[in-house]
């Protein structure tokens, strides 16, 4: 299981990450996380909405409600130039981390020994 | 019942929508997603409920939610939502106690009422508390004082029983050396207050805490010394212990030990000195039956140190404590000591009566000891010889109930005015609840006003009782200390008090209001409409009225008894006579300073007597000479000097007084009607009765008349005449009556008379008719105590009665105008209003009278005189709550009455 911490630092960039390929709604996207991270990355679903609230505030991500085919209304999260730009910052910022860690630990995960 | 998918759905997002953060956009897309994953569990194979229920889970808390959203939207930095109260503060706090203020300030007349009250009601109620805090401290600081025990003696005489504090001299070294359950013993010698002169150098004052005692009286009661060894320290003889304050007093800041003060006794002329071999701690906040402020040695008292004295079995002269073993049956104890002290009784007996313990008792007298429990004796103990005038635990209960009904009234108060001004808030419920108000919020509110409320009047009680209490202790004649650990008891118990007052007064208010539909609520069609609600709010009214109508009738019917105990023809005149204790030694020495006083225009007579009326006295048995088959009877006696029953206005029925002429007067008795009765004697006169085998004739028979309180009945009473027989009991009390005219001449014509005649004694004098009003004092203080909080419960009831009747009238506003319009008068309309409230205060009325007259029969009846429950009082009581009534309500009727009909009629 991942740290609470860690996960909620990692869900803007995630979030993005999924909406760079193509719009989507807020089921959807959870349910990509869950098949992503094999369960090992969860929330409380609800707890999507809000930061899915926050990025769209933030200017990150539009949105648009659209009528689905069984007739259901549904919000569609779309990234935007800005949301792109962040993503790529956000990027940056967790490779250099994960570099960092790969040096102090090399091939051999700590777990291992 | 079938499980309703959309239904189910809906209430959920009816719970979503409670949270104010969770607008509808967001609520419709959580919406979205709940149907989505329901769908899918659907598809997994679970049913539509097992569905809904994993996937509201899945969502999580709405809360959780509301939270988070607002977090997103704020910029505050905590990014706590502001509905969220920190965790140790109930929800909305600081906005029900805004809205608490702002109600109390927009109902200011209201508020005020109801602050009064319950300001009233607590200052009360915090005053008995301390008052039954103080009379239940009493002797309990003490290490052992569940151990110790004070020796008392029960003496029966045919007609009578006589229960007295003291015991003999060597009981208390008696009951240490025989008696292996008893640890320690000691003797407490008191000295009257007055009777000892302490002197040191210049400085000298009267002491009136001067006991004497033994080194063992450290060891049973806890008194912690500062200087000294409490082991040794009575040791010698002639040394003494005294008080921090005592020590400042004599020597100031100087070490006091090894030093010297000097005591001089009444009726003595030489003074004895004392070496201070002690100090202890200064009793302050320490409330006890026996307060002292100098021990001395007892064993070489000046007067009662010989060895003869000190094993003199004969007189009741001390007190004896005893310390026990823990854990042992006291009535044990008591048999055994009966049993084993028998052969000591008989000596006191052969001493005193010189008949044996088997005629004694045959005669159907008894004599035993008995056991009272140190902490117990301030308030169960009534025996005579007390140190004090102690406390009844009986009052304690009587305030205790008085309290709580002052209490109790206060809290019905307002709950009368809050259900009275709520029915004036209908619109503002209905508008709050429009507004979306949850029943919980509108409870919380209704409370917390009423909590604004009560914990100000509690805030402002508690400043105000230290303030008060001086006061009330020169009002009522007690003596409360203010004791600020048991006084924040004291306030927790209130706080709860009023926790309760702010909750039950309003809890049902609150909760039938919330729980009604706006719409009934803004029509204004429901609650105050119907008279069942109004029931309950004048059977309220009622029973206030009771309790404040007993209270008036029971004032009455006390102050009523107090006068007749302070005015009763008691058969002697007790007014313009002067009593000078202490005479004997200036009366012995010579007949002149009698004849100066006798010779003196503005003294009418002058008499010395052992005692006067209010003192106590002795008990003897007279029988009738040569007639064996009269049994005899026991009777209160005295010696008197000539001129006695003039100088006191006592009437003889038949024969005549003493005579100095007449030799044969020294061995005359006079006797009262009640001891004539009482030996059977159809003519009195001429009869010889035998007192101590000794013949006496009975010259006269005086009409019955109260030689002591009016609490015991008259005893038979034999007086007898200056008797060269009793001379080693001297009369040694001076009386004389005077004239009203040039009192202080006359006080200082005998003072100086008595200053040619001696110079040790000290010249104290007293009226007879202040002497015979103490022994009245606890009575006036009860009546006190009791006017006081009549006048508080009439004061609470009058508050709510004010509050009520203006709401009553508001309501009625309307229909008086329309009477008036139609052509009502003013003096119709005054009866139509106050008639209702009269009605109330008649019904409480009809109640109160036979709950008082119960209370009261029981009360007189502590009284062996006392006047009988006239119908009167009942009815002056019944005019004074009426007259209460009417000027209460009279001034908003008035005015109501008086008012133009078109401003009623357009009241809205």
């Amino acid at each position: 299981m991942i740290s609470k911490n860690l996960a909620a630092a990692s869900t803007k960039p995630l979030i993005l990450t999924i909406l760079r390929g193509g719009e989507n709604y807020g089921y959807q996207i959870i349910q990509r996380v869950k098949e992503l991270s094999g369960g090992q990355l969860e929330w409380a679903d609800g707890m999507l909405y809000p930061v899915l609230h926050k990025l769209e505030k933030d200017g990150f991500v539009s949105t648009s409600w659209k009528l689905s085919d069984e007739g259901r209304r549904r919000k569609y999260y779309q990234i935007t130039d800005l949301g792109r730009k962040e993503l790529e910052k956000d990027m940056k910022q967790w490779m250099s981390v994960h570099s960092v860690m790969l040096k102090l630990w090399g091939n051999n995960p700590a777990f291992e020994s | 019942m079938m499980f309703n998918l959309e239904k189910e759905i809906k209430d959920w997002k009816k719970s979503l929508r409670k949270n104010q953060s969770l607008e509808d956009g967001y609520i419709a897309e959580l919406e979205s997603h709940l149907r989505d994953e329901i769908e899918k569990e659907i598809s997994l194979g679970l049913n539509e409920e097992e569905a809904f229920i994993k996937a509201k889970t899945s969502i999580g808390s709405s809360e959780k939610l509301a939270s988070e959203y607002y977090k997103s939207d704020t910029k505050s930095i905590s990014g706590k939502p502001s509905w969220e109260a920190p965790f140790w503060m109930p929800d909305l706090f600081f906005n029900y106690l805004k809205t608490g203020l702002r109600i109390f300030n927009r109902y200011k007349g209201f508020s005020f009422i109801n602050l009064f009250g319950l300001i009233i009601g607590i200052t009360s109620c915090a005053l008995i508390a301390i008052y039954i805090v103080n009379e239940l401290s009493y002797d309990k600081h003490h290490i052992n004082s569940e151990n110790i025990y004070r020796v008392a003696v029960k003496r029966s005489y045919p007609n009578q029983e006589i229960k007295s504090a003291a015991t003999q001299r060597p009981f208390a070294d008696y009951l240490r050396s025989n008696f292996p359950e008893v640890i320690n013993a000691a003797r407490v010698s008191k000295e009257r207050a007055g009777n000892v002169i302490v002197k040191n150098g210049e400085k000298s004052f009267y002491e009136n805490h001067l006991i004497f005692s033994d080194n063992n009286l450290f060891e049973i009661f806890t008194i912690p010394f500062i200087k000294g060894d409490p082991e040794a320290a009575l040791s010698d003889p002639f040394s003494i212990v005294i008080s921090e304050e005592t020590a400042n007093k004599y020597f100031g800041e100087s070490n006091p030990i090894g030093k010297i003060l000097s005591l001089k006794f009444k009726g003595g002329n030489e003074f004895f000195d004392y070496y201070i071999s002690g100090v202890f701690e200064n009793h302050e906040n320490i409330k006890s039956h026996l307060n002292y402020d100098l021990i001395a040695t007892y064993k070489n008292h000046p007067y009662v140190g010989s060895p003869d004295e000190q094993d003199n079995w004969e007189g009741l002269n001390l007190y004896t404590y005893i310390q026990l073993q823990s854990g042992l049956d006291i009535k044990k104890i008591e048999e055994k000591l009966n049993k084993k002290a028998i052969d000591k009784i008989a000596l006191m007996l052969r001493e005193e009566l010189n008949i044996s313990y088997e005629e004694y008792t045959a005669a159907g007298n008894g004599f035993s000891y008995f056991l009272q429990p140190l902490t117990s004796i301030h308030l169960y103990s009534d025996l005579s010889d007390e140190l004090e005038i102690n406390g009844d635990i009986l009052y304690v209960y009587l305030f205790s109930v008085i309290a709580v009904m002052v209490l109790v009234l206060a809290g019905i108060n307002f709950m009368n005015l809050s259900i009275a001004r709520y029915s004036t808030r209908l619109k503002e419920i209905a508008v709050r609840k429009v507004f979306g108000s949850q029943r919980k919020q509108l409870i919380v509110q209704f409370l917390s006003e009423s909590f604004v409320i009560s914990f100000l009047a509690l805030i402002l009680s508690v400043i105000f009782v230290p303030v008060v209490l001086p006061y009330i202790n020169s009002i009522t004649g007690l003596d409360l200390s203010f004791n600020l650990l048991n006084y924040f008891l004291i306030i927790i118990g209130l706080s709860v008090f009023v926790v309760m007052t702010g909750l039950l007064s309003n809890l049902y208010p609150a909760l039938y209001l919330s729980s009604n539909s706006p719409y009934f609520l803004l029509k204004g069609i429901l609650f105050w409409g119907s008279s069942k609600k109004n029931r309950i709010t004048n059977g309220m009214v009622v029973f206030q009225f009771v309790i404040s109508i007993s209270l008036i009738i029971c004032t009455l019917v006390i102050a009523e008894q107090n006068k007749y105990l302070l005015n009763k023809k008691l058969g002697f005149e007790k007014d313009q006579v002067l009593i000078i204790e202490g005479s004997e030694s200036v009366l012995g020495k010579s007949e002149s300073f009698r004849n100066s006083l006798e010779n003196y225009s503005d003294i009418l007579s002058v008499t010395n007597s052992q005692a006067v009326p209010g003192n106590s006295i002795g008990i003897t048995r007279l029988y009738i000479k040569d007639k064996p088959e009269n049994k005899g009877s026991s009777v209160e006696w005295l010696t008197v000097g000539f001129n006695y029953l003039e100088t006191f206005g006592l009437k003889l029925i038949s024969g005549r007084d003493f005579n100095e002429e007449i030799g044969s007067d020294s061995m005359a008795v006079i006797l009262n009607e009640t001891a004539v009765k009482s030996l059977n004697l159809e003519n009195p006169v001429g009869e010889i009765v035998l007192y101590e085998d000794r013949p006496y004739t009975i010259i006269g028979v005086l009409e019955d008349f109260h030689f002591s309180s009016l609490h015991r009945k008259i005893q038979p009473m034999a007086i007898f005449g200056p008797d060269p027989y009793n001379q080693n009991r001297p009369n040694q009390i001076l009386a004389l009556r005077i004239k009203k005219t040039n009192v202080q001449e006359t006080i200082n014509y005998i003072r100086e008379r008595w200053g040619e005649f001696t110079q040790e004694q000290q010249f104290i004098f007293s009226f007879l008719d202040k002497k015979i009003n103490s022994l009245y004092q606890r009575d006036l203080k009860t009546r006190n105590l009791f006017a006081f909080f009549t006048i508080d419960a009439i004061l609470i009831g009058c508050v709510g009665l004010f509050g009520l009747s203006s709401f009553a009238i508001r309501r009625k506003t309307k229909d008086i105008g329309t009477r008036k319009v139609l052509g009502a008068t003013t003096y119709q309309i005054i009866i139509l209003v106050s008639s209702e409230f009269i009605k109330l205060v008649l019904t409480a009325y009809l109640v109160a009278v036979p709950i008082s007259y119960f209370s009261m029969t029981l009360w007189l009846n502590e009284f062996a005189y006392s006047i009988s429950l006239k119908i009167d009082l009942f009815i002056i009581g019944a005019v004074i709550s009426i007259l209460l009534t009417t000027l209460t309500v009279g001034y908003q009727t008035l005015t109501t009455a008086l008012s133009n009909p078109i401003k009623a009629l357009k009241y809205e």
